[in-house]
């Protein structure tokens, strides 16, 4: 039940309409959110419940255990049991396939060998379970540092891990985010809701119209058949998919934020136009920040993060961005992924300090060099997620043909991206300010207008990308 | 951006949240109208619903529209909606009739004038060897074998051909969307897809189908519904599948299923009728070279195609081990498609749609291939001096 169908609009104006009517019981209100989010999560598959249950459950006596116990040595098994749980889960269905196929060299043709490939082949890795163990297990962790007080019981953690708006890609959100507005009224005011359908209808034109129409009038031809078509629309279609898998992620969250809204709900932002970036380093302070700010909370911090001499900095930097890689998907490509970006986070910091601290990009020229190095860098590394494979990637890099003619709506998408990226934030707020004071009946209007292009332009099959993760 | 804590604060009244949702329901509802409308004049100023070469249809999901004449002002398809002239009054009630059902290639896309395609080629290369003939084009975009048989079962009726080839290739014709190979149900006499009264209670079958066929005025759910009868839903991993022993179609498992189903209601039906019946199984033009075929294979992995090391005739062989089995006698095309592959400048327009020269390959092959069986014209036309055409 993906955000851009029928079926998720017919669901959430069911659960909207009886939410309010019970909205006034705090239990009634969260046990009816809990129960929407487990059909809606059951929708892919009934038995992916069973792991969010799990997850859930585990962490939940986890952190109890932590606080009813003053001994380190507990508290310490108590959060060892819960990242074993966790990570456990995430690496049996996420990367077994992967290590077993590493493996292969080594155990290929021994029983043992067949024995690990059936029990990998048979993992299918569950939609989200990646958004909601680093979500689950930032609680654990969180409320062993003694920085956040359990959950008042198991029902307001269930929602927190499973709230259905950003259950499978997100915004990974921290408990200390959720819980208290658990406590909090409802907060329902016209203005809410302007807001909560404006980033809905946005969300919407993003991945319907944006997205999807870049996909297939320009990335999928490419790289379906490269050797159609000739090298510099292979770049076209290279920096195109930068734009592509942005609009398709921040659509989502967009959506996803503006569904939180209408129940009363608010969840952090994830993207802040990361493709205006002059910088690496800048980029991952832009795009997807609830991971970004999650791995530096938990892993690059506690590495050490830059207190501890530069080569420690810089050992720091490429581990962090490997677990981001990793985390996005298992494969080799993947691990190159993050290599590439903490090395070249790591050369920005190091050409920063050559420089005495001072920012390369200072003047318009040196902006301007700074932000087509970022964003082909950017656009250029981004095949990892479109390739799938090296022979695909090779081939959009390598086999060109002499086809140049691309449709028109090819240049209208990449023309929207443009424009629709590069505007100062001014512009944005001015218009988002202008938009939320009109009636309630235009804001209908308006999502009626875009979900009915949607269905017009019929593009917009593609399930969203980060789903995968 | 978090916004600052409600706690204690009073919750708005019921009477106000729902106002405030009943307005956006109802601006939702007037936006979805005025797409709809919208949508119904772009179409109209497109030529795309009222006139277009396709059009919507209940059990095929689109086929030819009758007596459509394209942009070119050439390309005619007749009241049948096979591409060519009308069947004349006076057509001799004992001549050959060959229906071609398939897709673009056997359509003819590229080539304007319909004497230049492999249909015509065949006809006059018939009429010249002295058997008085005539060779029906039911090649139709886009189509799978599905729909070609399908569509071959209703044209019998009309044409009463001696003898149906079915053109095929092991890709995309093997699979279609899963609606369609749900096939259709039958609610107050009339064909509804399945999908959309499956799910409903019996006695709310007939009100489901009634909305879905009001709805179908609508442009937006007329769009909806074609994609989805149409390739919307095939996954991913299926878009470069090729057939072959080795590789189950992941997710496609249906589809082939119902592929194999429909042709053999048409080998039945072709033998209830005593119509003759013969594959044209054709590779697909990455499959004509080896450079291209390895080219392709890499190109698109992770998409459903074959593994690296499989030979790219094993699939054409074991399409053609499965239409045996089916009942199907088949003419295989492999060296004319291979000519055609190795000189795709001279023989294609795009490597895949042929040109004159290209269909003037196939049409003398399919000649050689019916004038091998010696047999089977007997048979032919003897049934048909004994069951001379009204």
């Amino acid at each position: 039940m993906a955000f851009h169908t029928w079926q998720f609009g017919v669901f959430l104006v069911i659960v909207l309409g009886v939410f309010w009517l019970v909205a006034a019981h705090r239990n009634a209100r969260s046990s009816l959110l809990l129960i929407a989010s487990y059909v809606f999560y059951g929708s892919w598959e009934p038995w992916f419940l069973l792991l969010i249950v799990f997850s859930t459950i585990l962490d939940y006596h986890c952190a109890r255990w932590m606080v009813a116990t003053e001994n380190p040595a507990k508290r310490r098994a108590a959060l060892l049991a819960s990242l074993v749980g966790n990570l456990g889960l995430l690496a049996y269905f996420k990367y077994s396939l992967w290590g077993v196929e590493l493996l292969n060299p080594m155990l290929g043709g021994s029983e043992v060998g067949a024995s690990l490939q059936r029990v990998a082949w048979s993992a299918v890795v569950p939609v989200g379970i990646s958004f909601y163990t680093f979500q689950t297990l930032s609680y654990t962790i969180d409320v062993y540092r003694g920085t956040l007080k359990p959950a008042r019981n198991l029902l307001d953690f269930a929602l927190f891990v499973s709230f259905f708006p950003q259950l499978v890609a997100g915004p990974i959100v921290r408990a200390s985010q959720f819980l208290p507005q658990l406590d909090w009224t409802p907060r329902f005011t016209r203005e809410r809701l302007h807001d909560g359908l404006y980033r809905i209808a946005t969300g919407l034109m993003k991945k319907a119209l944006i997205s999807d129409t870049l996909a297939l009038y320009l990335v999928d031809p490419v790289h379906n058949e490269p050797g159609e078509w000739a090298a510099w629309i292979h770049v076209l279609a290279i920096f195109g998919f930068s734009f592509q898998i942005y609009f398709d992620f921040s659509g989502y969250t967009d959506i996803a934020i503006g569904t939180a809204r209408l129940f009363g709900f608010d969840l952090p932002e994830n993207f802040n136009s990361p493709m205006q970036s002059k910088s690496i380093r800048e980029f991952w302070r832009r795009w997807h920040t609830t991971l970004s700010f999650w791995v530096r909370d938990y892993v690059y911090f506690p590495l050490g993060g830059s207190k501890r001499g530069e080569l420690r900095v810089v050992i720091n930097l490429i581990l962090t961005m490997v677990i981001i890689g990793l985390w996005h998907g298992a494969s080799v490509l993947w691990l190159i992924y993050g290599l590439l970006q903490g090395i070249t986070m790591a050369l920005e910091r190091w050409f920063e300090r050559l420089r005495g601290g001072v920012l390369f990009a200072t003047t318009p020229l040196r902006k301007g060099i700074s932000w087509v190095m970022t964003f082909s860098f950017v656009s250029f590394t981004l095949l990892a997620v479109r390739g799938e494979s090296f022979e695909s990637v090779y081939a959009v890099l390598t086999v060109f043909g002499d086809e140049t003619e691309l449709s028109i709506w090819a240049w209208v998408a990449l023309a929207a991206c443009v424009l629709t990226h590069f505007q100062p934030e001014a512009f944005y707020t001015a218009l988002k300010a202008r938009i939320i004071a009109l009636p309630t009946v235009a804001h209908g209007l308006f999502v009626g207008l875009v979900i009915g292009t949607m269905v017009y332009v019929m593009s917009s099959s593609n399930a969203f990308i980060y789903f995968q993760f | 951006m978090i916004e600052e804590s409600s706690l204690g604060a009073d919750l708005p009244r019921k009477g106000v949240v729902f106002g405030l949702l009943l307005k956006v329901v109802v601006g939702a509802v007037m936006g979805l109208g005025l797409a709809d409308f919208a949508a119904g004049h772009y179409d109209a100023a497109r030529d795309l619903r009222r006139s277009g070469a396709l059009m919507l249809d209940a059990e095929l999901a689109w086929a030819p529209r009758p007596d459509f004449v394209f942009k070119n002002g050439i390309t005619r398809v007749n009241s049948l909606g096979l591409r060519g002239p009308e069947i004349p009054s006076d057509a001799p009630p004992t001549e050959l009739r060959i229906l071609g059902m398939g897709a673009s290639r056997t359509f003819g896309s590229g080539v304007a004038e319909n004497e230049k395609i492999w249909s015509n080629v065949l006809e006059k290369l018939l009429n010249f060897e002295g058997i008085e003939s005539r060779v029906f084009n039911g090649g139709v975009n886009g189509y799978s074998n599905v729909q070609s048989s399908r569509r071959a079962i209703r044209l019998t009726p009309v044409l009463q051909p001696d003898l149906i080839l079915l053109f095929t290739s092991p890709g995309a014709q093997m699979l279609l969307d899963e609606t369609i190979a749900g096939q259709w149900a039958e609610v107050g006499g009339e064909p509804v897809p399945r999908d959309i009264v499956d799910a409903v209670p019996g006695l709310l079958k007939p009100v489901a189908a009634r909305l879905h066929r009001l709805l179908l005025n609508s442009s937006l759910y007329a769009r909806y519904r074609a994609r989805i009868q149409a390739d919307g839903n095939r996954p991913p991993g299926l878009r470069r599948y090729v057939y072959n022993d080795r590789q189950a179609p992941l997710g496609g498992e249906d589809m082939l299923d119902t592929t194999w189903r429909e042709i053999e209601a048409l080998v039945e039906h072709c033998r209830a009728e005593q119509i003759e019946l013969r594959a044209v199984l054709m590779p697909l033009a990455h499959q004509t070279t080896d450079k291209a075929w390895v080219r392709w294979i890499r190109s698109a992995r992770g998409k459903g195609v074959p593994p690296l090391d499989m030979p790219r005739r094993e699939p054409t062989a074991a399409l053609e081990a499965q239409l045996k089995r089916l009942g199907l006698e088949v003419w295989l095309l492999q060296d004319e498609l291979e000519q055609i592959g190795n000189d795709t400048d001279r023989f294609t327009f795009d490597t895949r749609h042929w040109t004159p020269p290209g269909h003037r390959i196939v049409g003398t092959s399919l000649l050689q291939h019916l004038l091998a069986e010696t047999e089977l014209l007997e048979r032919m036309t003897a049934h048909r001096q004994q069951h001379p055409r009204d």
